[in-house]
Formats: structure tokens, C-alpha cells, sequence
């Protein structure tokens, strides 16, 4: 299950703090690090 | 209080430069397989994962090298995961395969719960989200965002740790009586 090493990520989108819709396609060439991260 | 409510005030003290998205149906949980937080994944500039570090702490002097690794270009394609995961005895492998039909059911009463929690039925989306978690116990992002619900004088204004030690195993004592190898029973 889920994506492994190697392999392209699918251009998901979220939604930005400011409301704003960002894809991940959004950032297609550069380096992008994703931190998951929780308030709890 | 969730999504970028409850987002803001982490990003605002920590005068974050990056770019901070909410996620309240666990599309990356889901893309990622994940069910623990937090986490690190490295794209390169083709959209292609490179790195993938489970646990990933900015406290912790070894994650931060592999992001200044990354930044310069020399960090090999990876993929780490914690040795003892948050709350389990070190070992996942009690963790129970879905199938695919199972693994749709169980998405599906995440979304529901979401939606009931949205429409302001706090009871009925805190029953869906058990319910899913019976499916898959070691998912501690539901789990907890299940705690937050029940017991947010646990979380706000500061985040209990040690109770959330002791909670977990109490949790999984009552789990350890309705489930058993194949599988829980359903309340």
C-alpha cells in the first residue's frame, strides 16, 4: 500500500492556511519536502 | 477545533516561511499508507518520491541532516520507518490486512465521520470513527483525533502525553476483550 520510492505522486490538491487550493503540480520543479504533522 | 483553526497558531509561532495545507481527509494518509504522525516525504523536481521517513522529528539531529542532504542533492533514495511506532509493544504485525472491499469500507466511515462531525453530530461521527478503527486499531491519527473529540481538556491548552500513554493502553485492554484473530466485534 501507498506510494513507493521511485515511483510519481499523483497531483493531489489541499487546501492552504489563507483558503487557497494548492496542488502538488503547483511545485513541479523544485524540490519539495512534505512534514505531516498533527497539533496533538 | 480542527483543520486550519487549530493549524494557525502552530504556523503563526513558528513564523513559518513554508506553506502550511490542511488535510481533513487524509488524502496524504491515504496516498502515503501511513497511520501515525509525523511524518517527512521527499519529492524530487519530477514530482517522484525520493524519501520517505516515518517519525520524522525536526527534533531530532538526523532529520535535519537528511534535509540538508536533500537540499544539496546528495541524499541516496530512502525509506525509513520508526522501530516502535507511538503506542504499539514494537511490533505492527498485529496490524490486519484489509481487502480492498474492507479498505473501502473503512475510508468510507472516516469521510462519514468527517461529514457527521461537519454537520455538527459529534456523537454519530465519534461512533463511525470507532467503528473504523475497529477495522484498524493501529491507526493512531484516527484514534487520536477521536481523543481530541472525547476529551479536548486533554489537548487544549496544553497536549497531555503521559495521558495519552495511559489512555492507549487502557484502550487497547478493552479492545483485547472484544477482539480476538478474527477480528472485533462491532458494538
Amino acid at each position: 500500500m501507498g506510494v513507493n520510492i521511485g515511483k510519481s505522486i499523483p497531483d493531489i490538491a489541499l487546501t492552504a492556511l489563507d483558503g487557497r487550493t494548492v496542488r502538488l503540480s503547483d511545485f513541479r520543479g523544485k524540490k519539495l519536502l512534505i512534514f505531516v504533522w498533527a497539533s496533538w | 477545533m480542527s483543520g486550519a483553526e487549530a493549524a494557525r497558531p502552530w504556523h503563526e509561532a513558528a513564523k513559518a516561511t513554508f506553506l502550511t495545507a490542511v488535510d481533513p481527509d487524509n488524502v496524504l494518509g491515504r496516498l502515503f499508507d501511513y497511520k501515525s504522525i509525523p511524518n517527512a516525504f521527499f519529492l524530487d523536481e519530477t514530482g517522484t518520491l525520493v524519501g520517505k521517513w516515518l517519525g520524522f522529528s525536526v527534533d531530532q539531529p538526523e532529520c535535519l541532516e537528511a534535509v540538508d542532504r536533500f537540499r544539496a542533492g546528495s541524499l541516496e533514495p530512502f525509506e525509513r520507518a520508526p522501530q516502535k511506532p507511538f503506542g504499539t509493544t514494537g511490533s505492527v504485525s498485529g496490524t490486519p490486512v484489509l481487502s480492498d472491499l474492507e479498505r473501502e469500507l473503512y475510508e468510507k466511515r472516516v469521510r462519514l465521520g468527517a461529514e457527521l462531525l461537519a454537520a455538527g453530530k459529534k456523537e454519530q461521527a465519534i461512533a463511525e470513527w470507532r467503528k473504523a478503527l475497529s477495522m484498524d486499531p493501529e491507526n493512531f491519527v484516527l484514534r487520536k483525533q477521536i481523543w481530541m473529540l472525547l476529551y479536548p481538556e486533554k489537548f487544549f491548552p496544553e497536549i497531555d502525553y503521559d495521558w495519552q500513554k495511559e489512555h492507549l493502553a487502557r484502550e487497547r485492554a478493552q479492545e483485547a476483550e472484544t477482539c480476538g484473530p478474527e477480528g472485533c466485534l462491532l458494538k
